[in-house]
């Protein structure tokens, strides 16, 4: 494997693997979400660009591109949903201003 | 593969599942499933890296959607029914 | 304030999705994909999918968008790697209410997912627009709560870039005057 597409993957290991440290060492929930959502995108991102470079063919380029493309718009958008329907199951606590929880009382 | 990208998406894999089984809500949990589905995807595309091959990358899309709905399908149940 | 679904762009994008999966964008295969992607729309009528609501399309400033979208992605990657590393950080978490200035849906989804993955912010709640034709409004959770008006700025700058790239000239005029009495407003 040339040099530049295994520190590309190595990286890339190694952002899941810091993904992985942060859900386990957040404190809440959310700030679990905002580790599980952005470092294994970014991780995927750059595994994806050394195998491209590694395989060369433009197959699997393309194929690589899509993937990346569909987890770029699937990993936010999963992430929105759990944190929008966690909120009325799970207490959040937060430190400094909640303008979700004043708005909707307000509403209601 | 390249024994230290084994090593650290077995890191990655067991921090997800220690929330996943261990979470104390199910948001928790959907957290940690959602983290798995992506190891997953990295692991496939990093193993298609050190055999040479693209075939192996046609279930990398499968595997994202499936994820996706998975956790779309979850929160919506989370929404519904509650922990 | 209607938007228009382009269902010929949809169609150019199955029809690209198709070539980019089997790696071919000869004559041939771009046809056979086009007559598929006719085909997979006209089975979906019953979905609802009209086609996407990119209202114009600017090379350049998606180009723009993409490279400064990748930036972010990057820096938000390190400020976790740092809350992980860095024991028992100290954290100041809150939701603030950020009001937008474009109403479209796509583009209100493509600004509220990319500010899930900038540093230290993740899209909570969308609001929908009042009746009266205001705005939806945001809900961001943010990691280290400072400054609202940073994060206000910052907000302003994504709807700034997705409209250049993607938005009418009605909202970037929009834009563009909400900035300039932002920028006014600070200077005096």
């Amino acid at each position: 494997m040339s040099l530049a597409s295994e520190i590309l993957i190595v990286a890339g290991c190694a952002l899941a693997a810091i993904g992985g440290i942060g859900v386990v060492r957040f404190r809440d929930v959310y700030s679990r979400m905002h580790a599980a959502a952005k470092a294994p995108t970014l991780g995927l991102v750059l595994v994806a660009i050394g195998a491209a470079i590694e395989i060369g063919t433009l197959l699997a380029a393309t194929t690589l591109t899509l993937v990346v493309i569909m987890q770029l718009l699937s990993s936010p958008v999963g992430a929105h949903a759990l944190s929008r329907a966690s909120r009325r199951q799970v207490d959040i606590e937060m430190d400094a201003v909640d303008d979700l929880t004043r708005d909707e009382r307000s509403s209601s | 593969m390249n024994v230290i990208a084994l090593v650290l998406l077995v890191v990655a894999a067991s921090g997800f599942m220690y929330r996943l089984l261990r979470g104390p809500s199910l948001p928790d949990r959907v957290v940690g499933l959602d983290g798995l589905q992506s190891v997953v995807v990295i692991a496939i595309i990093a193993l298609a890296a050190q055999a040479d091959s693209g075939i192996t990358i046609e279930t990398v899309l499968v595997a994202v959607l499936v994820g996706f709905v998975g956790t779309t399908a979850l929160s919506r149940f989370i929404e519904r029914r509650g922990s | 304030m209607t938007p228009t679904h382009r269902l010929p762009a949809l169609i150019i994008w199955l029809t690209f999705v198709w070539a980019m999966l089997w790696g071919d964008f000869g004559l041939a295969n771009l046809l056979s994909g086009l007559g598929i992607a006719l085909f997979v729309v006209w089975i979906a009528r019953p979905t609802g999918v009209r086609g996407i609501q990119l209202t114009s399309f600017h090379p350049v400033s998606a180009v723009v968008f993409v490279v400064y979208f990748f930036f972010q992605l990057v820096k938000s990657n390190f400020q976790v790697a740092w809350e992980v590393i860095t024991p028992g950080s100290n954290v100041n978490r809150a939701i603030v209410a950020i009001p937008m200035h474009v109403a479209t849906d796509g583009l209100v989804a493509l600004v509220g997912n990319v500010i899930t993955l900038t540093p230290g912010t993740l899209t909570v709640d969308v609001h929908e627009a009042t009746e009266d034709g205001g705005f939806p409004t945001l809900y961001v959770h943010m990691l280290h709560f400072d400054d609202v008006d940073a994060m206000r700025r910052d907000v302003l700058t994504w709807e700034r870039l997705a409209v250049r790239a993607f938005g009418t000239k009605q909202q970037r005029a929009d834009v563009d005057r909400v900035r300039a009495a932002w920028v006014s407003r600070s200077a005096s």
